[in-house]
């Protein structure tokens, strides 16, 4: 019953988190200040949606590690790599 | 069975509308956010028909990794390289024009300074291949561009911008 509990708040955390992350998206600010809320937000959330259904499914459990693993993994190096494709003048727009 | 059609319905219905409207685009860095949007809307109906394992290798390879490779491929073969040669300096006014006119094309204008050598009888800045530079900057301030091809495509959608900013094919020898 509590695990329960536990697992809904951690995924309606996670989802909120997601939300949060994204509404800066619609605003003008420079293109790094929405990719990097995009980044924490996402892979913050994601996580906490993982770790709730790590509580509610215990049948596969290796393959949600996989996936936190892997998106962990994958959501630094991706925000890494699109703010080094970022052109200079991009950094700026909106302003 | 009839709610896990009410699941799949949606998802399989926008799959192929987004991959027609990825077809359709004509910027590469519009059709590669919608080839993410296609890659993840393929992970969804592939969860929602129990192969979770498929659907984390369609957003790990799918949607991840081939994202992140054209991101790379589509900046590096965007760009257009300007050679311009010792004292010569294309002013403020034209290379925003230029900017303005490759910008339409979808290329990033990039100047190269340094030291102007010849290979293969074609025009280059050292350490770069003659090939990676697509334009040279002409004694009389003319922009010699090196692919016929981008010349007459150019003149083709933009005749009067590659008057004023003196475009021309290269002389070779």
């Amino acid at each position: 019953m509590i695990q329960a509990i536990l697992s809904w708040a951690l995924i309606m955390a996670g989802t909120l988190l997601w939300i949060w992350g994204t509404l800066p998206l619609l605003i003008s600010r420079d293109f790094l200040y929405r990719l990097h809320t995009l980044t924490v937000a996402d892979s913050l959330g994601s996580g906490l949606i993982l770790a709730g259904l790590f509580l509610r499914r215990s049948g596969e459990r290796p393959l949600l590690v996989l996936a936190l693993l892997s998106l962990l993994a994958w959501n630094a190096v991706f925000s890494y790599l699109l703010a080094t494709l970022a052109p200079e003048e991009d950094n700026t727009d909106g302003r | 069975m009839g709610a896990d059609a009410t699941l799949l319905l949606p998802a399989g219905l926008l799959l192929p509308l987004v991959a027609m409207l990825m077809l359709r685009q004509h910027d590469p860095w519009q059709a590669l956010v919608l080839r993410g949007a296609l890659g993840s809307l393929a992970a969804l109906l592939y969860g929602l028909l129990g192969a979770a394992d498929v659907a984390l290798t369609e957003v790990l390879v799918g949607t991840l990794l081939s994202t992140a490779l054209y991101a790379v491929a589509i900046r590096a073969t965007r760009t257009f390289r300007l050679v311009c040669p010792g004292e010569l300096a294309l002013p403020e006014g034209r290379r925003e024009l230029l900017q303005a006119l490759l910008a339409g094309e979808g290329f990033r204008l990039e100047l190269l300074e340094g030291e102007v050598v010849s290979e293969d009888g074609m025009v280059t800045v050292a350490g770069i291949h003659p090939m990676d530079c697509h334009g040279i900057l002409a004694d009389d301030l003319a922009i010699q561009l090196r692919h016929p091809s981008l010349l007459a495509r150019l003149r083709q959608r933009h005749a009067s911008l590659c008057t004023a900013l003196n475009l021309r094919g290269e002389e070779r020898p």
